[in-house]
């Protein structure tokens, strides 16, 4: 379920939204964006001062997701209810926990599995793409 | 661990997937990091010849497995990782482990332990 942010108008706002944010509804002072992944909001990317910043964190109403302040940014996450125990030996264990550093391991898990399911899933479409218009040709 | 006798090809093999932890005369103990699996082909022995290195194999906290001319060495998975998804996220997951013929945690599992182990070896 994509999660959705209601946000104040504001220009600033919306022009840094516009890429990775879809919007679905607006009022006479609210904004609605629909988004799936995780995303990541610094004050740079508003063009605001920390105070700014901080406010517009309050401000921020998340449906279906959660906000959190980190590392002087906005992280934005879906909300994520499944839990998946995955069973490891030593080895693979120790090699996880080296290789995450600083990082959760479950949250270096996910990144590591995600980032290969992205490019899985894009090369499974295009292939699927490039096989049809063949299909097409074939029976023309 | 693994202790096995010193066979070359093994050799090679195993310490793609293994630590080598002592190398005695005759033989070697090695530390198993993820499943291993060899083929007689990959040791260039004759099914008999096979069948009796896997019985020379001793394997402490894990297990040898071997089928035919197959031999799979798993260390016991003692550890787990609880990792949180988002439905979108488990539903490309699944899509991965149905094509793979998988459990959603297996193929997880085989996913994060690839890249483990790529990452692994190109340190080494």
């Amino acid at each position: 379920m994509p999660y959705k942010i209601k946000v104040l108008k504001d220009k600033r706002v919306e022009q840094a939204f516009q890429h990775c944010f879809k919007k679905v509804g607006e009022s006479r002072d609210f904004v609605v964006y629909e988004s799936e992944g995780d995303v990541w909001i610094s004050p740079e990317t508003l063009g605001a001062t920390t105070e700014q910043f901080l406010e517009f964190y309050k401000t921020l109403k998340i449906h279906g997701g959660r906000k959190e302040l980190k590392h002087g940014q906005i992280h934005i996450a879906p909300a994520r209810k499944i839990v998946l125990p995955v069973r490891l030996s030593d080895g693979e264990f120790a090699l996880l926990k080296n290789n995450a550093g600083d990082e959760p391991l479950a949250q270096y898990a996910r990144s590591i599995v995600l980032q290969f399911l992205q490019d899985y899933l894009y090369q499974k479409e295009e292939a699927l793409k490039a096989r049809r218009p063949s299909a097409v040709n074939d029976l023309q | 661990m693994v202790k096995a006798p010193f066979h070359k090809r093994f050799d090679g093999f195993a310490k793609n997937y293994c630590n080598v932890v002592l190398q005695a005369e005759g033989y070697v103990v090695y530390e198993a990091i993820t499943d291993l699996r060899v083929t007689a082909v990959d040791l260039g022995m004759r099914p008999r010849q096979f069948s009796a290195f896997c019985d020379s194999i001793e394997v402490e906290g894990g297990r040898k497995v071997r089928k035919g001319t197959v031999l799979e060495l798993k260390p016991r998975r003692n550890k787990t990782v609880y990792v949180k998804l988002a439905e979108e996220e488990y539903a490309a997951l699944r899509e991965y482990a149905d094509d793979q013929s998988l459990t959603v945690s297996g193929a997880f599992r085989k996913i994060l332990v690839a890249s483990l182990m790529r990452a692994w070896l190109n340190a080494i």
